[in-house]
């Protein structure tokens, strides 16, 4: 059998926090604790959660942005961290990625065919020459007009800034494009056009997406399976339909019910739910949940402040982390 | 009568590239313990026109060109800077959008209510200190005394935007201007700080303008909406009857573009094609007509009238439940053939 495209082991970030005092203990910042996922080849995963919960940072290390503390990255059999040379090229072009902000994520001096073209040159990929081809098909590929070929980000709308963002990283034919947040900071009308786009890419080119994004609408439209975290781990993961329609975990179950959209019929009761999500320096024993959570006060003699609950099969497709019974 | 009546604003900004029509004959009403959410994209003008109602706009560049803003029975456009100060933040109190931004961080939550109570009325610190974490238990901060103590970055993303809230109600305003205050926020929080306005509204009859981009939220939430494109109201009414039978192309596009829930998981979400119009470059017609599915010649050459919307007899007839009292305004030529589209795939 076939490696996974992208597997996560057991991986754990952690950042030094900076002291408050001269002699105080170094303290951590727990970013990802021991998060295991596979993405398969073209297939589309949706990582949701609040801020602070480790999801960007879980997004760098697979892109290789950010080294693990433990546990390791595989593409394609193929530990990232060993990765060295030409190998290291290889999974570089293999693995692309698009940040949320694309006012941020291109330089303001260099024209945007220069930020398409330099992941080809910069890797030496493709021969000088069939590189303007390149560019010019991967403008094709995200909608953007031949003639704003020249022009510089400053002189194009959020849309466009985004769309030139994402060529950026089609141009080395990825089979994985890490999307972190990528339609967060653009209009609504524009956010639809480039979600349908990332739809669209993935159809033409099978491409597998790992697909970030707290706006769960959105991930209902692109992804075949979702993966809840809080407060640095999976809390739930399941197929897109099933997590949607009969979520099992009590975040995911709040965080489904914060969702408001304007249509009639859709209005839902609404968890609000007390409290906002931990500080990773200082994330709550046991279960992270716990303390918000609106289901665990129903139960008697729980373990929820003491145990942390193992993300383990309710079903044959169906992972949760929670200690209480799956039928409440 | 209102709590708040806005006639007629027109306000241009002098910009180095030329004269830019910001807000151009924006006309809505608030009433008390009411909430009037203002929609549009980033450009539109919603914020520009919370500015414009408190005379906050930028001095100089900023023309008012035209309006009356008729609040407790004055203008606020002809009053004084001295008459001015003492609306602001004590009758007409702002919320605004990043709570991280809008707090100082060198003074503690209390110092800094304390100072914007004392501002408005004649309080003694002690009285002002109880007000504020009176001010702050009203708006759900846990152990308020003992934050009044803390410093902003103390206090999490969703505190600090309760703080301000106590901040903006304390001196007892009548009408809160909100702009944006759950964008910066997660979503989980978000739904706390709704459902706090919403109780601000019934229990001190506070008017809320909500400017928002977030149609969901604004179904939820609002009373009535008016929607903002390219500086002047294309569309407004009672959140239900508008979100029900959209007479704007605009408020349609934006209505599909949201992504459903019910709708099946993987159909496309309509996008309204192409961008705004550049600003400084109005088009003579109509602002959305190159944008506009329904575009007819007579909407490039002319800016339609913003009147009650065509066609909705019609679609009440075929079964969409609208109530045809409500007070409604739209500014298209085409309303009728964009009603006819209510209730079509329902």
């Amino acid at each position: 059998m076939n490696a996974p495209l992208c597997e996560v082991r057991e991986l754990e970030v952690r950042f030094a926090a900076r002291r408050r005092a001269l002699f105080e203990p170094r303290r951590w910042l727990q970013a990802v604790r021991g998060v295991n996922l596979r993405i398969e080849r073209g297939a589309v995963l949706g990582l949701v959660g609040e801020s602070g919960c480790g999801k960007s940072t879980l997004a760098r290390a697979v892109v290789g942005l950010q080294r693990p503390s433990s546990g390791s990255i595989l593409i394609d059999g193929v530990e990232r961290a060993s990765a060295r040379g030409k190998q290291l090229r290889e999974l570089r072009r293999r693995v692309g990625i698009v940040f949320q902000d694309p006012y941020a994520s291109l330089d303001p001096r260099q024209p945007i065919r220069e930020a398409v073209l330099e992941p080809l040159s910069i890797n030496g990929f493709a021969k000088p020459r069939t590189r303007r081809l390149r560019v010019l098909a991967a403008f094709e590929a995200v909608g953007l007009a031949a003639n704003l070929y020249h022009r510089y980000p400053h002189e194009l709308s959020g849309g466009q800034r985004q769309r030139v963002a994402i060529a950026r990283a089609l141009v080395l034919e990825p089979e994985l494009l890490v999307c972190d947040e990528p339609t967060s900071a653009l209009d609504l009308s524009v956010r639809a056009q480039i979600v349908n786009l990332l739809a669209d890419l993935r159809q033409r080119f099978g491409m597998a997406l790992l697909f970030i994004s707290h706006d769960l609408a959105v991930v209902r439209k692109l992804v075949d399976e979702v993966a809840v975290m809080y407060a640095g781990r999976v809390v739930e993961q399941a197929p897109r339909d099933a997590l949607f329609d009969a979520p099992q975990h009590p975040y995911t179950r709040a965080l489904l019910s914060a969702i408001v959209t304007p249509h009639e019929g859709e209005r839902r009761e609404r968890i609000v739910l007390a409290g906002e999500p931990p500080s990773p320096l200082d994330p709550p024993s046991g279960c992270a949940f716990h303390p918000r959570c609106p289901a665990r006060a129903d139960v008697p003699g729980e373990r929820c402040a003491s145990e942390l609950p193992m993300l383990s099969a309710l079903d044959a497709r169906r992972l949760r982390a929670c200690h209480l019974d799956p039928t409440l | 009568m209102s709590l708040i009546d806005v006639r007629h604003l027109r306000v241009r900004f002098d910009t180095e590239r030329g004269p830019l029509q910001a807000l151009e004959h924006v006309s809505f009403r608030i009433e008390r313990g009411e909430m009037l959410a203002l929609v549009g994209e980033s450009g539109s003008g919603k914020s520009v026109c919370a500015q414009a109602l408190l005379s906050l706009l930028p001095r100089g560049r900023a023309v008012v060109e035209t309006g009356e803003v008729w609040f407790e029975g004055r203008n606020l456009l002809t009053l004084s800077e001295r008459e001015l100060r003492a609306v602001r933040g004590a009758r007409i109190a702002l919320v605004p959008q990043d709570p991280g931004a809008a707090l100082h961080p060198l003074f503690t939550i209390g110092e800094q209510i304390v100072e914007a109570l004392r501002l408005h009325q004649e309080l003694s610190r002690e009285e002002a200190r109880e007000l504020a974490a009176a001010a702050l238990v009203e708006v759900g901060v846990p152990a308020a005394r003992e934050r009044l103590d803390a410093y902003p970055h103390e206090l999490s993303g969703g505190l600090r935007q309760r703080a301000l809230i106590a901040m903006a109600i304390a001196p007892r305003p009548q009408l809160l201007l909100a702009d944006e205050p759950t964008t910066a926020l997660d979503v989980t929080v978000q739904a706390q700080i709704m459902e706090l306005l919403a109780e601000l509204r019934r229990t001190r009859e506070l008017g809320v303008l909500f400017i928002t981009h977030d149609l969901g939220l604004v179904a939820n939430y609002a009373d009535r909406v008016a929607v903002m494109y390219a500086g002047a109201l294309v569309e407004s009414g009672p959140t239900r009857e508008v979100f029900r039978a959209p007479a704007h192309p605009y408020t349609l596009g934006l209505l599909a573009s949201a992504a459903s829930l019910g709708q099946r998981a993987d159909a496309r979400l309509e996008s309204i094609a192409g961008m705004p119009p550049d600003p400084l470059n109005l088009p003579p017609g109509c602002a959305f007509a190159a944008r506009c599915a329904f575009a007819q010649e007579a909407c490039a050459r002319a800016r339609p009238p913003f009147l009650p919307p065509m066609g909705l007899r019609q679609a009440l007839e075929r079964g969409v439940e609208l109530n045809l009292a409500a007070e409604r305004r739209v500014a298209c030529f085409e309303s009728e053939r964009v009603v006819s589209r209510a209730g079509a795939d329902s």
